[in-house]
């Protein structure tokens, strides 16, 4: 469906956010809940979402669109997931199909591509199949290369340079937007053997297929994202023109890695509008509710728990601009940056939204009381962000791989990689233009946040005023911090080295290792911003980062319960910020109520 | 195998009338399957929760749980609609009613009609205290004026038991009452609409208007004033049942996922030859173990130490279900996608993936029985006498609700039996590293509790002092494991002390590979062989979806 643009369509990602704002102000979670309540998709929405164009942020200026600032994407894809996840994942899905066509198409794919998706087609993302689950290299969905004649080339064993087109057979499964998307981008089998070089991309438009040569499947009645698109689509020798291909034969699966990293910070997006969403409902019933003659929220052990989830939703988010950051200034670490996030910021934030529902009780579970939305809503609908584009293990598993290249070798830092991680780090410093080029399968250099990490202990003690409180906490923190990828340096050297049949320890180890990385993260954008904040009491006393730190150790398994001064100020804050109906963030700007005037960075 | 499990027969067959394929039907349209119900008519399973002395069947509150425990297995909508909700009314009854109240009750419970039980309100949640619902004095009846809400069978059932204000503010808690009141009547409240909730669809969810509605004051149940002592002895029994509820269903949940593991291929392997995933299994199976055996010991302290009744019913009902729903959900991350899906052969653990939210906050959660513990606590952790060693399969004692106290007399004999039992240095060589851990957690405890103060004690707790009841709830769930060690540890409870001794004392403690592939290979064993997850190893009608 042809999306009929705003006449004046919005010229940059910040005047497209105001006008997405108003929009999604106007949203009713009434609507929204019976919807979803119906398995019904957001259609309504969705169209209107295409007509102030917000998917343009899904293609990069180059070719038309808005996207050249991966953390401004990442924003409007947040903003959609506060207001409905299934919204979030219905629109922004179109994101992750077309993602592999801006990591390896030609331009003019790349150009018709970013035509298509600026009209409002949707593309979906073809990967996953019934019995295979997230195993990439096991598919069975193959692509038989054809010559100009219609003959099968000898294709599979080696690559025939006259093919014409190639047919596509086999089933996918379980592909969001699979029936109503315009296009699929489907990776398929080129060769036999089961190799690394065996499989392919290929961008497939539904509209150019012969129409008895595919279908789709009916659509999948889901725990969460009720209203989403969830089904399928099968291919019965379906022919594709050889321009269908994406990037080179036999090099499907490195692309779909590569995407794979930028998919995946998107996803920590996804949940960090989710999360503010759950802090909202949460925080307003606490401030408002009475009990015992006063509100919860003055109960000091509801009060903590409350502050705890603030503190987890700021580590991830603090990852997750870094790591959107990154993207632009040190790519080569994606592999390890976008797997770290991957695995922590859902996994977090689903601790967090347990905690809360037990905060809320039975309210949490009941459509209709309040105005705002219902929390196991939020909570089962961010479930599927830890689920799909390479889950929990399938990231954990990637840490595992590098703990060679992170942990057992010591890397020179240039002047160019310090200015590279400050840069990444520091909010207000211009991203040089994504160079997809650069983003390698293997950290080769090891990860920056991890390599500063003792230094940036040393930083925070210059930096902290020795007077404040949470001066001692945070260092006491970070030493932790330190010490404990010390620890996994050794520790890690000891396992066993099966890639398959991995020991138990060495997840732990990995678990351990990402929230390492997000407290490293945490403290760089402590360091590269405190000077630019206004002196709010987010920043000051460092009150963001205990928080932060506090959830980073927990995760680890390490106990350091918060000062009790910093709960009663991380409650404040917290209350201030939903009271000018701001979402939960670091970088809050007082007095724009991050809605209308005044920029809003995160 | 009971009965039960024969009668509602191999959730799996797909010939089944009483299979998952019409519970999820059923949970789809926001309902209970007719048939499942019919089968617990036919049963008479209302007359489990009748005492023997009223012409029931109810003797021992174990009993009670593992009889409940294929039916929360089947479908939690069906367990606590059909009979826990009318099981938590029913005890106000039995603990503070009339002879000829607790006939009446007797009688609409055994012919299978539901009772709801009336606390909450909206706007109050657990701050009984607060609660509003007026119940004005006018001659020989009280008139009515108020709203309850989140009342299961509020719509269906005959009666229900509701808590009203009958005293002024400031009577020093004596001024609420519990009546019993008509529900069919022409003068009864009104139904309000149907809630709609996210989970446990199957449970008629909604409340009750009244509005002047006339009570005769025989209708009271106890004396005037007394509701919230009758509700704290009440919710001892209730609560321990409650945090039953989830045996069930994590014991299905886990014959679902052992089977997807075995069928499953990833990297060339099975699921199950994966380390983590072998891990995760043996994991859930140890919890589950350690659960079952913590409500177990929860229910006969009710039948033989009532006095202790509130602070081990408040442990089982905070513990349990935090433990379980870990459980489940580090069983969903092994499933992965297919966790998600509403049909299809796993689709029954999503619906008690889901459900176990709700049981989780229900009846009293997490925080309300932290608060009931912490008054007791430094009583409960001074050292005293060590309780016996429990005998098990005698004759129940019989359930004494006169016997029930608020607040426990003394030091803590479980609690005790524990400290003793580590002091004496036990000869398990698999088991080495958790004594230690266990022992410096007693001491923990009994140290942190000395330091309580007076703010400590009630609502405006630290969360540190919330933390020291954790600590008790996970020190008696290990006390109950210990019990149950004998002379070869089995392997299940080798890992079951390690995990919760890891959770005590918030440090890593692995159990060695051997113990948790000995657990795993009992998982397999159990599922290949159709046995329960449970301490008795009870023969199951399921085949592997």
């Amino acid at each position: 469906m042809t999306a009929d643009l705003d006449l004046d369509h919005a010229v940059s990602v910040d005047e497209l956010e105001h006008r997405l704002a108003a929009l999604l102000a106007s949203v009713d979670a009434a609507d929204v809940e019976d919807l979803d309540d119906a398995d019904e998709f957001p259609t309504e929405l969705t169209e209107a979402l295409n007509r102030l164009g917000v998917q343009r942020c899904y293609v990069p200026t180059r070719f038309g669109g808005l996207l050249d600032d991966y953390p401004d994407a990442g924003r409007i894809v947040r903003s959609l997931a506060r207001t409905d996840v299934t919204l979030a994942v219905a629109h922004g899905k179109t994101f992750l199909g077309a993602v592999s066509a801006w990591v390896a198409g030609n331009d003019e794919q790349r150009q018709q591509l970013a035509d298509l998706v600026c009209e409002g087609k949707q593309v979906s993302w073809g990967l996953t199949e019934r019995s295979r689950g997230s195993d990439l290299l096991s598919g069975d969905v193959h692509a038989d290369a054809i010559d100009v004649h219609g003959h099968a080339t000898d294709a599979r064993v080696g690559f025939g340079q006259d093919a014409d087109g190639f047919l596509l057979h086999g089933e996918k499964w379980l592909i969001n937007n699979a029936t109503r998307g315009h296009a699929v981008c489907v990776l398929a089998r080129t060769r036999d053997g089961g190799s690394a070089r065996g499989y392919s991309l290929f961008l497939v438009e539904k509209s150019e297929l012969g129409a008895a040569t595919f279908g789709t499947l009916p659509k999948e009645l889901t725990h969460g994202i009720r209203g989403a698109d969830i089904s399928g689509i099968t291919f019965d020798r379906a022919y594709v023109p050889a321009s269908a291909l994406v990037g080179r034969e036999g090099h499907g699966l490195e692309i779909v890695l590569k995407a794979l990293q930028l998919t995946r910070t998107m996803c920590c997006y996804l949940s960090l509008g989710a999360s503010d969403h759950a802090l909202a409902i949460t925080g307003r019933f606490v401030r408002d509710r009475v009990l015992y003659g006063r509100t919860l929220g003055d109960l000091p052990a509801a009060r903590t728990v409350l502050v705890e989830s603030f503190g987890a939703h700021l580590l991830a988010e603090a990852l997750t601009t870094v790591a959107a950051r990154s993207m632009h200034v040190l790519p080569g670490e994606q592999s390890c940056l976008a797997a770290a996030s991957k695995y922590l910021v859902p996994s977090t934030i689903e601790s967090t939204m347990i905690d809360l529902r037990r905060l809320m009780g039975a309210r949490s579970l009941l459509s209709g009381i309040g105005t705002e939305g219902t929390l196991y809503k939020v909570e089962r609908d961010h479930r599927i962000v830890s689920l799909f584009d390479g889950n929990t293990v399938v990231n954990l598993n990637t840490l595992i791989s590098q703990f060679s290249v992170l942990l057992w070798k010591k890397h020179a830092r240039t002047a160019e990689d310090q200015h590279n991680l400050r840069v990444s780090a520091s909010i207000g410093a211009p991203l040089p233009a994504l160079d997809l080029d650069r983003l390698s399968l293997i950290p080769r250099r090891g990860l920056g946040l991890l390599s500063v990490l003792a230094e940036s202990v040393r930083e925070l003690d210059k930096a902290l005023d020795s007077r404040d409180s949470g001066h001692a906490f945070v260092l006491d923190c970070a030493q932790e911090l330190v010490h404990t990828v010390e620890t996994l340096s050794e520790e890690t050297r000891l396992l066993g080295r099966d890639p398959v049949e991995v020991p138990t320890a060495a997840f732990v180890a990995a678990e351990q290792l990402a929230a390492c990385i997000a407290g490293s993260a945490a403290i760089q954008i402590y360091l590269n911003n405190r000077a630019d904040m206004p002196s709010d009491a987010l920043w000051s006393d460092a009150l963001w980062l205990q928080l932060a730190l506090h959830t980073a150790l927990a995760r680890i398994g390490i106990r350091r319960p918060l000062p009790l001064d910093s709960v009663d100020a991380g409650y404040r804050v917290l209350l201030d910020q939903l009271g000018r109906h701001s979402h939960p963030t670091l970088f809050d700007v007082p007095g724009s109520g991050n809605v209308d005037d005044g920029r809003v960075i995160a | 195998m009971t009965s039960l499990d024969t009668l509602l027969g191999d959730p799996y067959d797909p010939d089944n009338a009483y299979g998952v394929t019409g519970v999820l039907e059923a949970d789809e349209r926001r309902e209970i399957m007719a048939g499942t119900r019919s089968v617990l008519d036919s049963y008479g399973f209302g007359a489990e929760f009748v005492p023997t002395a009223l012409g029931g069947r109810f003797t021992s509150t174990e009993r009670l749980i593992q009889l409940l425990r294929p039916v929360f297995g089947r479908d939690a909508s069906l367990g606590l609609g059909y009979g826990l909700t009318s099981f938590m009314a029913a005890v106000n009854v039995y603990a503070a009613g009339r002879d000829d109240q607790k006939a009446a009750v007797a009688a609409t419970l055994m012919s299978g009609t539901p009772i709801s039980v009336a606390y909450h309100e909206l706007d109050h949640g657990n701050d009984f205290g607060a609660n509003a619902l007026q119940a004005t004095d006018d001659a020989d009846i009280y008139r009515l004026n108020g709203t309850k809400s989140v009342i299961n069978n509020a719509d269906r059932a005959a009666s229900a038991v509701v808590f009203a204000r009958t005293g002024a503010s400031g009577s020093g808690g004596r001024e609420h009452s519990l009546f019993l009141v008509d529900l069919d009547g022409p003068d009864s409240p009104t139904a309000t609409p149907r809630h709609r909730s996210l989970a446990l669809r199957g449970c008629r969810l909604s409340g009750l208007d009244f509005r002047n509605t006339p009570v005769a004051s025989s209708n009271m149940l106890g004396a005037p004033g007394t509701a919230v002592e009758t509700a704290l002895k009440s919710f001892q029994v209730s609560r321990c049942v409650a945090a039953g509820a989830g045996l069930g269903p994590v014991d299905e949940s886990l014959f679902a996922v052992a089977g997807f593991t075995s069928r499953r291929r990833l990297y060339g392997r099975d699921l199950s030859d994966l380390p983590h995933v072998q891990h995760t299994l043996a994991a859930a199976f140890a919890d589950l173990m350690a659960a079952e055996c913590m409500i177990a010991d929860a229910a006969e302290t009710l039948h033989t130490r009532p006095e202790f009744g509130s602070a081990h019913s408040a442990a089982a009902k905070y513990i349990v279900p935090r433990v379980l729903e870990s459980v489940m959900s580090d069983l969903s991350v092994v499933l992965g996608a297919r966790f998600y899906l509403r049909t299809g052969p796993y689709a029954l653990f999503g619906k008690h993936y889901r459900d176990f939210a709700a049981l989780a906050i229900g009846h009293a959660g997490g925080a309300a029985c932290q608060l009931a513990i912490l008054p007791q606590l430094k009583r409960l952790t001074t050292r005293g006498d060590a309780a016996a060693a429990s005998a098990r399969e005698s004759e129940p004692v019989p359930l004494n609700f006169a016997s029930l106290r608020m607040l426990s007399p003394g030091p803590d004999p479980v609690l005790n039996r524990l400290r003793v039992g580590i002091e004496s240095a036990p000869k398990h060589p698999a088991l080495a590293e958790v004594w230690p851990v266990l022992a410096g957690a007693v001491t923990e405890l009994r140290s942190g509790a000395a330091t309580l103060t007076p703010q400590d004690l009630g609502v405006t707790a630290s969360a540190a002092a919330m933390r020291l009841t954790e600590q008790y709830s996970l020190l008696l769930m290990a006390a109950a494991v210990v019990d149950r060690l004998d002379g070869d540890a089995p392997p299940w409870a080798v890992l079951a002390l390690h995990r919760i001794a890891e959770r005590v004392a918030g440090l890593r403690l692995a159990a060695p590979t051997h113990v948790v592939l000995e657990t795993f290979t009992e998982v397999l064993r159990r599922t290949h062989e159709g046995r329960a997850f449970d301490l008795r190893e009870r023969a199951v009608p399921r085949t592997m979806p």
